[in-house]
């Protein structure tokens, strides 16, 4: 009986690669992982900008990558409510919340090489860049190579394999 | 220091659960996150969205679709069987209608008190009301087994009380089926299999295509063909000379064909079109007893027959719909849902034994329909921490009863199963309209209210209201506890309140009236009305880290008013003996609101999801559920204690009062293995007014599958591996039913009485 439950504790106390992690979670350290497979135009910026609209990951951003580096440049997350409030900035991520907006906020950020990410259903078929999608419990990748060349943003190879592209 | 070895495992356990607390995730490459599962969310039991099903205010259960095609199985009622500790769904045989259409329960309840959702809109229910001596008699379920299970995405399962949330049935609890969406592939799957014993051979073929479209829109179909032969597993009947095996008893011979369509079409404005379809038609054969020699059909069958019951089964439904969102973030859905189930029952190899020597030995016994159509316009919108929404629902349903070829029911009708008569025919239909509101307020990110109430006016009986408030609070982060009370109703059945089926015999009529009928007035019947309940639910689950969790919830649910099928009952008051003889009814049976029952009980479930390095996985799910049902009060005198000892006891221990889950599977580079272990507790059925109990037994089942290649896998496996069999009737010694009888097993037996199949499947992805 012994034998069981110590087999039983020492089961449950291997460390777990992949536990059951919640979508927010996933799509924020998706944030963070994807700037490595991208090319900006300048990338000798002081920071690294990373602005989200319409915040819906309470503070786990900045749990997160508070203090951290993307490119060898510091972080900086900036959270704002509305599309006028969007400046420079790499990343762009747009929660669903903003769907009915999304054709605005698309031709605000147009030509000033933003990443734009976001989870928004048709994401990628929009205009929009990089779409996060969950199909039986697995993140997926939908990138419209189109449109981040129009942001003359560059994506390796590595990254398209793991995705699904759009084609016209 | 000596330290004993059970402060060893506490010190490991601490050490390690320290360890667990570092944050792998962020270190992890983009590969290995897109390769991690994703927490599991349900949408049933709440209007707020889909949430971890870990955090529902009310219990909630999800299996997915790959658990299902790790299951080895291929009906959708033993896929909940086999997942599910308190979902009951016996194999019947010589039950007449109840043969071809299974009738299952949660929580040892009744079949009508389960709503089924498909993509969250209502699935109508069959037409079927079983009225043997089966588990769920007096009732009509919905027939689960017409959904194809490649085209089901997760089954979310909803333990609790409902009704001021889905209206009508949410009683013992909610099955919401999603259909599968975008991002699978299309592929084939081909199954095999057949008994232990040789028989019971089975051809499953299904297939799932789709197509993608822009803006994430998809068209899936699903098509699947199931071919199966019976089982026989009945016993000698010592009515012959010499005695021999005549009745079948077993699973009977069916074949089906399903198809689903399941749609969305979304367009660059955020409107989105959807549309889901099912089509099924089957064609089932059951027997009846078998019929010994006798001088009615000594010119056709000298020696004897064997009636088929055999039933046509068309079932379609479709849900369409519209949905979108405002400038101010009002999300909206325009919906419609039709649903439609006609069975025909024909009798063959039979005669009628009126009619001689000239009988037809085919019969057409005439059959039921039943149609739903509801409509629905939902709301829906997020104001800071509170989530509002709000909708309106009409719903028509009509139920018809047609009479089958005179020569079925003239005289003594055909034997096996006497048609239905001319005076037996209905044609009824009612409306409903209901409103429902649903709030839920965050409080904190820990702590949740949600208040739901919904007001319901049907046609036949009347208006109800109900209410449900349900809150959910973490104490700490490991720690959710939650809570639930609501009120509930179940409007009867149009099948209830107008199915009447009558026969012949020695010349006189017996059989089941409809409860405005004059006979049926006599002993008391009154119009039917809705079944009353309350629910209550407390627990909570605990999650000490992301890939283990441990779900404890306790149930109460008081029903009033339930409607039963009641006894045969023969005149016991001289005005009740002189309508009987105008009529020249003997005994006669009819639908009554007759009994207040209480079911209390409590679900224990603990999951554990386990990946570990090199592509190995560990799955272990352990679900124990103890259910007590019991009858509070009478209604009348029409249904008593004392007068009904066998309906009583069907439903307080007609269905295991525990039952028991245990799967595991495990999964290494290309091979999966998945070891199911069902148990299930005692229960009893009365014959001759006496009541015979049966062991609880425990039922093994493997599948191994291999991943042959990116596009193939191969799987085998056996459903009761070591071919578990349920005690024989012990201590009965009848003809028909008896440990050496025709029926040796009861047909109560929650995981039948065929034995062990073994499979193999095949599938392809294209």
């Amino acid at each position: 009986m012994y034998k069981l439950f110590l087999f039983t504790v020492i089961l449950l106390s291997i460390q777990s690669l992949f536990a059951y992690e919640s979508e927010e979670k996933l799509k924020v350290a998706v944030i963070g992982k994807v700037p490595k497979f991208i090319t900006w135009e300048n990338e000798e910026k002081e920071h690294f900008s990373i602005t989200v609209l319409n915040n819906q990951f309470g503070n786990t951003l900045n749990e997160k990558y508070g203090g951290k580096k993307i490119k060898d440049r510091d972080i900086k997350i900036r959270y704002v409510d509305n599309i006028e409030e969007i400046e420079d900035t790499d990343i762009l991520y747009i929660p669903s919340i903003n769907s009915n907006k999304l054709s605005l906020i698309i031709n605000k950020v147009a030509n000033k090489n933003i990443l734009t990410i976001s989870d928004i259903r048709g994401f990628a078929d929009k205009g929009g860049i990089i779409q996060i999608n969950f199909v039986s419990q697995k993140l997926k990748l939908k990138i419209n190579l189109d449109s981040a060349n129009r942001e003359n943003l560059e994506i390796r190879s590595a990254l398209l394999r793991i995705s699904d592209v759009v084609k016209r | 220091m000596r330290i004993s070895k059970t402060k060893t495992a506490i010190l490991i356990t601490l050490f390690t659960t320290s360890l667990l607390r570092a944050d792998d995730l962020f270190e992890a490459s983009l590969e290995d996150i897109m390769q991690m599962q994703s927490e599991l969310k349900a949408d049933v039991g709440s209007r707020e969205g889909a949430k971890n099903f870990l955090d529902s205010r009310s219990p909630v259960d999800v299996i997915t679709h790959e658990q299902i095609e790790r299951s080895g199985l291929t009906s959708l009622t033993n896929v909940l069987r086999y997942f599910v500790a308190g979902f009951n769904a016996p194999e019947t045989s010589v039950a007449d209608g109840s043969d071809h259409v299974r009738a299952f329960t949660l929580r040892g309840m009744s079949p009508d008190q389960i709503l089924v959702l498909i993509n969250g809109k209502r699935l109508h229910a069959s037409s079927l009301l079983h009225v043997n001596d089966v588990i769920g008699r007096g009732s009509s379920n919905v027939d689960l087994d017409t959904i194809s299970l490649k085209a089901i995405e997760k089954i979310e399962i909803l333990r609790d009380g409902a009704a001021a949330q889905y209206g009508s049935d949410a009683i013992s609890g909610v099955i919401n089926i999603i259909l599968k969406g975008i991002g699978h592939s299309s592929s084939i799957d081909i199954s095999v299999g057949q008994r232990e014993l040789g028989d019971g051979e089975k051809l499953y073929t299904e297939a799932l295509f789709t197509l993608p479209l822009k803006y994430d829109g998809f068209i899936n179909t699903t098509l699947s063909l199931t071919d199966q032969k019976q089982t026989q597993r009945a016993g000698v009947d010592k009515r012959l000379t010499p005695p021999s095996v005549k009745t079948h008893a077993g699973i009977p011979d069916y074949q089906n064909f399903a198809a689903t369509l399941n749609a969305e079409i979304p367009q660059k404005n955020n409107i989105n079109f959807y549309v889901n379809s099912m089509l099924n038609y089957r064609d089932s054969e059951a027997s009846a007893f078998f019929r010994p020699p006798s001088l009615e059909s000594a010119t056709l069958y000298p020696t004897g027959f064997l009636p088929i019951i055999n039933a046509k089964i068309h079932d379609y439904s479709l849900r369409a719909g519209v949905q979108g969102e405002f400038d101010n973030a009002l999300k909206w859905d325009f919906s419609n849902a039709f649903g439609y189930n006609d069975i025909r029952f024909h009798v063959d190899e039979s005669m009628n034994y009126t009619l001689g020597a000239n009988s037809p030995i085919s019969f057409s016994n005439g059959g039921f329909n039943f149609l739903q159509n509801s409509t629905n316009l939902d709301l829906k919108k997020s104001i800071d921490r509170l989530s509002l929404a709000s909708g309106f629902e009409y719903r028509y349903e009509k139920y018809r009863l047609e009479q089958g070829e005179s020569a079925s029911f003239v005289g003594t009708g055909s034997q096996g199963f006497s048609g239905y008569r001319a005076e037996n025919e209905a044609k009824e239909s009612r409306e409903s309209y209901a409103f429902y509101i649903d709030g839920t307020y965050n409080f904190t990110d820990d702590l949740s209210l949600e208040c739901a109430s919904r007001y319901e006016n049907y046609s036949d009986f009347g208006s109800t209201t109900n209410f449900k408030l349900a809150s959910s609070y973490k104490i700490i982060p490991q720690l959710l506890l939650r809570s639930s009370a609501s009120t509930g109703f179940r409007a009867p059945s149009l099948a209830q309140s107008n199915y009447s089926h009558t026969s012949t015999f020695g010349g006189l009529i017996e059989g089941t009236f409809r409860p405005e009928h004059e006979i049926a007035k006599t002993f008391g019947a009154k119009k039917l009305t809705a079944e009353e309940s309350t629910h209550f639910t407390i627990g909570g689950v605990y999650q000490p880290r992301q890939d283990l969790s441990l779900m404890i919830d306790y149930f109460l649910t008081n029903v009033d008013d339930r409607i039963m099928l009641s006894n045969n009952l023969i005149g016991a008051t001289d005005a009740q003996k002189r309508i009987l003889a105008a009529y020249g009814v003997s005994k006669a049976r009819f639908f009554t609101n007759a009994i207040d029952t209480k079911t209390h009980g409590v679900d224990i479930k603990l999951n554990f999801n386990r990946d570990f390095t090199h592509n190995k996985k560990l799955n272990v799910g352990i679900w124990y559920n103890y259910n007590k049902n019991s009858v509070q009060a009478f209604n009348g005198t029409t249904t008593t204690r004392e007068n009904s000892y066998e309906q009583i006891d069907r439903v307080e221990n007609g269905q295991p009062k525990s039952s028991l889950r245990v799967l595991i599977s495990y999964e290494q580079n290309k091979l999966l293995t998945t070891l199911n272990f069902s148990g299930y507790g005692s229960y009893r059925q009365v014959r001759d007014n006496q009541a015979y109990k049966f062991n609880s037994k425990l039922t093994s089942d493997l599948d191994i599958t291999y991943k042959a290649t990116k596009k193939m896998k191969l799987s085998m496996g056996a459903i009761n591996l070591f071919s578990t069999m349920p005690n024989r009737w012990n201590d009965l010694s009848g003809t028909l039913y008896g440990y050496n009888a025709i029926k040796p097993y009861s047909r109560y037996s929650p995981f039948g009485y065929s034995g062990a199949f073994f499979y193999v499947r095949t599938r392809f992805d294209f």
